[in-house]
């Protein structure tokens, strides 16, 4: 019984580092680069900057919500 | 005859609804039957309701319909790594598997768990998906007594929308423009939730309560979160907040900005710093709020305004802009959070997708919002049976006349009848009920019964045609959604001593001839009846009224701090029993406290944990 507990607690453990060794590899290797030269090229991914302008609304294209895509 | 079963899922307030040619005819919330507050999970149980009130199996129903758009929401959560990583990791790590297993193949996921409810269900081909903002939107247009409205939606996020205005006219519905993440009102003011102390996406209707306790000394503050348009757009400083990419809602800037650190539930008492925080945030809310509505009403001229979204639950704030006289008719969609928008994705698919006719009820859809389970007489006295109770079966005029002589003898009373309602609000069916001429009871109903805050206030349901005798509004307001003031002749003014008593000591200070549903600032959360939306309550006010010339009685939801809303006459009795209600009333079952087992008495309290 304690082996097998010992056993679940390791494997879960292995799964979760080499889970987070793999998520790591992935946000510092490609989403961090990526990010950066979008920031160089200033563009404001989620306009995080305040404006003069009068208003903040942002107009919705007149492409209708297609229901069947999950997109 | 066309079915369309509506879902909302896997974020907060999962729920269920089934539409029929475009008719409303059952909904309920996950978390009624789980008995986990704001149960996120696939609502299995909500849809085994709807589905059976309907005579239905998964297979039968013509069309499925989720409530929002699951890549949409991925690619707003790609990019907002981008746009902060290196920072965001630890969330990051936290995101991405959740997103591989519950949410990125969502139609499979929908599909396979739809199929656990019926093996003759084989193909995913009628599963749809809405737009989140578009199903709040359609949730308050289409049901709405109006043929053409401007709808306003707003809360924390959806798909990249925060906050959107929509025009619908006839069968139709159209976003015309929005307000995107990570700038969100509803986002903004859970900020302030989660620096209170009260738990986000739950506690807001706390730091609501909790705000006409304090004085407004904070707003200039926090303003400079925030940049604020003429036309009530906005945009909020991101280096005040953490929400973005970290797994707290604010930055230690915005500690700093106030001085002091989040209060600890658990160790730190509620000051007048916490009042005065919620005074402000709930004054520069009220103000975006009007500026918005007031210029698209400038904007499109359209006399009838609808609100969906967890925003639209800021009574207080509803009860202002009504105030202002900006719309000429405004209606709220009682199921306002992400629960309702399961009834919106599938009205949202019936009108503007499949292009259905509609025609408008004078008085909505919504039935009320009498939409979730109900029990026949039968049923109840079998489980009651089953659980040991000693009850007492009466005629309903001797029902009425029985729990009004409780009620007027200050007793408390669970009151548990008809069809369960859809939304967070309890409308008179599955409600604590009290005498609000008592002074002691709001503290003691607080205390004693729900297990919460003493600050907190309760709502005074009220027949519908004295209304303006009591409070200086006259207009309906079935859904518990608008806040108005006592009128002056039924108000007890506070003296220059008392006004200067600390926040909840004014609680002990008589400030109307309804006291326990009186607010520190004169204010009530005003719930109208009528014999229509549910004659059964109606005529047990009007039985009080009768006996005491009172036509109000105090309404809280039926359950203690942090549970669900009672759904079965088991919960009710579990709830009873657990508490110091002293009567319970279920269909024509009368149960007196002094008469039970105590050995059915069961430590309740705990078994909830605090919102």
């Amino acid at each position: 019984m304690r082996i097998k507990k010992i056993t679940i607690n390791f494997l879960s453990f292995t799964i979760k580092t080499i889970s987070t060794f793999v998520i790591a590899i992935f946000f510092f290797v490609f989403i961090t680069p990526i990010g950066i030269v979008i920031r160089l090229f200033k563009k404001d991914l989620l306009n995080y900057k305040f404006n003069k302008d009068k208003s903040y609304w942002i107009k919705k294209s007149n492409l209708k919500n297609n229901m069947k895509k999950q997109f | 005859m066309t079915t369309i079963l509506g879902i909302s899922a896997f974020y907060h307030d999962s729920a269920a609804t089934i539409i029929n040619n475009g008719q409303i005819i059952a909904a309920a919330q996950e978390e009624r039957f789980s008995r986990i507050k704001h149960d996120a999970s696939f609502p299995k149980n909500a849809i085994n309701f709807v589905l059976n009130y309907s005579n239905l199996k998964i297979s039968q129903i013509d069309q499925i319909v989720f409530f929002e758009k699951p890549l949409l929401k991925f690619d707003r959560l790609l990019k907002t790594y981008l746009a902060n990583a290196p920072f965001g990791f630890e969330s990051f790590n936290k995101a991405i598997p959740l997103w591989i297993r519950e949410k990125i193949f969502q139609k499979k996921i929908l599909y396979k768990n739809l199929r656990k409810l019926d093996c003759d269900y084989k193909s995913d081909k009628n599963i749809f998906f809405s737009n989140h903002h578009l199903s709040h939107a359609a949730s308050a247009f289409f049901p709405s007594p109006f043929d053409e409205a401007i709808i306003l939606t707003a809360d924390g996020v959806g798909e990249w929308a925060t906050t959107t205005v929509a025009i619908g006219k006839n069968n139709n519905l159209e976003i015309k423009k929005e307000i995107h993440f990570p700038h969100s009102l509803g986002l903004f003011y859970s900020a302030f939730t989660y620096y209170t102390g009260f738990k986000v996406n739950s506690g807001e209707y706390k730091l609501m309560g909790l705000a006409p306790y304090g004085e407004p000394i904070y707003e200039n503050k926090i303003k400079k979160l925030i940049d604020i348009k003429e036309d009530g757009t906005f945009r909020l400083d991101q280096r005040y907040f953490n929400y973005t990419t970290g797994l707290t809602m604010i930055s230690e800037k915005f500690v700093n900005l106030f001085g002091q650190k989040s209060r600890d539930p658990l160790k730190d008492k509620i000051t007048k710093f916490h009042m005065d925080i919620a005074a402000s945030i709930q004054k520069v809310t009220e103000e975006i709020l009007i500026k918005l509505v007031r210029s698209i009403q400038k904007e499109y001229k359209i006399k009838n305004l609808c609100l969906a979204g967890g925003v639209a639950l800021n009574c207080v704030a509803n009860g202002k802009i009504f105030k202002e006289k900006i719309f000429d008719n405004i209606w709220v969609q009682p199921a306002a959070g992400d629960a309702g928008g399961s009834l919106g994705a599938a009205l949202a698919l019936w009108y503007i997708e499949n292009g259905n006719k509609r025609t408008v009820n004078s008085n909505d859809d919504m039935k009320g919002s009498y939409l979730g389970t109900e029990y026949t007489q039968e049923e109840i006295e079998k489980q009651l049976k089953s659980l040991g109770a000693d009850y007492e079966v009466l005629n309903y005029e001797d029902l009425l006349n029985k729990t009004t002589n409780f009620l007027s003898n200050e007793k408390a009373v669970g009151w548990f009848q008809g069809r369960m309602e859809f939304g967070p609000r309890a409308l008179g069916n599955r409600s604590i009920l009290a005498d609000p001429r008592s002074e002691k009871m709001q503290k003691n109903l607080n205390l004693k019964v729900k297990y919460r805050e003493s600050f907190r206030p309760f709502a005074p349901s009220i027949l519908r045609d004295n209304l303006s005798e009591w409070f200086d509004i006259n207009t309906d307001s079935p859904y518990m959604l608008l806040v108005a003031n006592i009128k002056s002749d039924k108000k007890i003014e506070m003296t220059e001593k008392q006004k200067k008593l600390f926040g909840i000591d004014k609680l002990n200070i008589k400030r109307s001839k309804i006291p326990s549903v009186t607010h520190v600032d004169y204010s009530s959360r005003i719930h109208t009846v009528t014999k229509r939306t549910n004659a059964t309550y109606f005529d047990l006010i009007s039985k009080f009224k009768e006996k005491t010339g009172c036509p109000i009685l105090v309404n809280t939801s039926f359950n203690v701090r942090g549970e669900p809303i009672v759904n079965s006459p088991t919960d009710a009795f579990h709830c009873f029993m657990g508490t110091e209600l002293d009567f319970l009333v279920i269909g024509n079952c009368i149960l007196d406290k002094k008469k039970q087992d105590l050995k059915l008495k069961k430590n309740y309290i705990n078994q909830f944990e605090l919102d």
